[in-house]
């Protein structure tokens, strides 16, 4: 997951893209250790899995076997991402009957995007500072 | 899709390139554009930096590789916040109409190595 930002004004030549990421901008979190942001990336970077995570979005809970029929997938298939997921902390499960269900849970990805923010925050307000030192 | 955390920002500055280099390596110019107080040498590669910044975060610097007039890569943390684990900042500059783009990567040191082997 990049930002890439983008470019800044040229002396108002261009307007100045709003390319920040969504986060409130919060302070007092707490960072994640590094193996669980590294799992977090890891699980974000599959196209399937991403489409899961949509799909627990917009669903709340789903079955694996309700998962893969909405998917070209198997359902071993499906189970292994959301055990990838799992594992991420980016999915929760819970039993319902004889089969797991699985739900988002968005609390890593927050912090992810937060950090992209904070940071491109920062950068923004340096490269204005810089900009100002060389307009004197 | 790089499973990366990962950000770039880039804007043209208006200066050419040599002094553009100059204000922002300049150790009386670059604690105050990187937002802090405190003694950073951006041309000496190898050189340690602190910068006490306005809330008080302590941001610890060492400068790892520089190619004068174009490039400046340093590995930084502060003491808390979002920036307490490592990472890679690189800064480039480049000739642009109307002055010196700057392009400026930061990526958290985990992700860095990852991507790019152990330097």
């Amino acid at each position: 997951m990049t930002d890439p930002g983008g470019a800044r004004g040229n002396g108002g030549a261009q307007p100045r893209p709003t390319s920040r990421s969504g986060a409130d901008g919060s302070e007092g979190r707490t960072a994640m250790p590094d193996d669980h942001v590294n799992a977090v990336f890891r699980a974000l970077a599959d196209p399937t899995r991403r489409t899961v995570l949509r799909l627990l979005a917009d669903e709340g809970a789903a079955t694996p076997t309700a998962l893969a029929r909405a998917l070209p997938i198997s359902r071993q298939a499906v189970s292994k991402h959301l055990g990838a997921l799992a594992a991420a902390g980016l999915a929760e499960c819970e039993r319902a009957g004889r089969e797991t269900r699985y739900r988002l849970n968005g609390a890593p990805l927050h912090e992810a995007v937060h950090w992209m923010a904070a940071i491109g925050s920062a950068w923004d307000r340096r490269l204005d500072a810089l900009t100002a030192l060389l307009d004197e | 899709m790089a499973a990366v955390r990962q950000t770039t920002r880039s804007c043209v500055l208006p200066a050419g390139r040599t002094r553009a280099w100059g204000v922002l390596t300049d150790p009386a110019t670059a604690s105050t554009w990187l937002g802090g107080t405190g003694s950073v040498a951006l041309r000496v590669p190898g050189s340690h930096g602190v910068l006490t910044e306005p809330d008080g975060t302590l941001r610890q610097l060492v400068v790892e590789r520089v190619e004068a007039e174009h490039r400046v890569v340093l590995r930084w943390w502060t003491d808390r916040g979002p920036g307490v684990e490592p990472s890679i900042v690189e800064i480039e500059l480049d000739d642009a109409r109307g002055g010196t783009s700057v392009t400026v990567t930061e990526t958290a040191l985990a992700d860095h190595v990852a991507t790019e082997g152990v330097r």
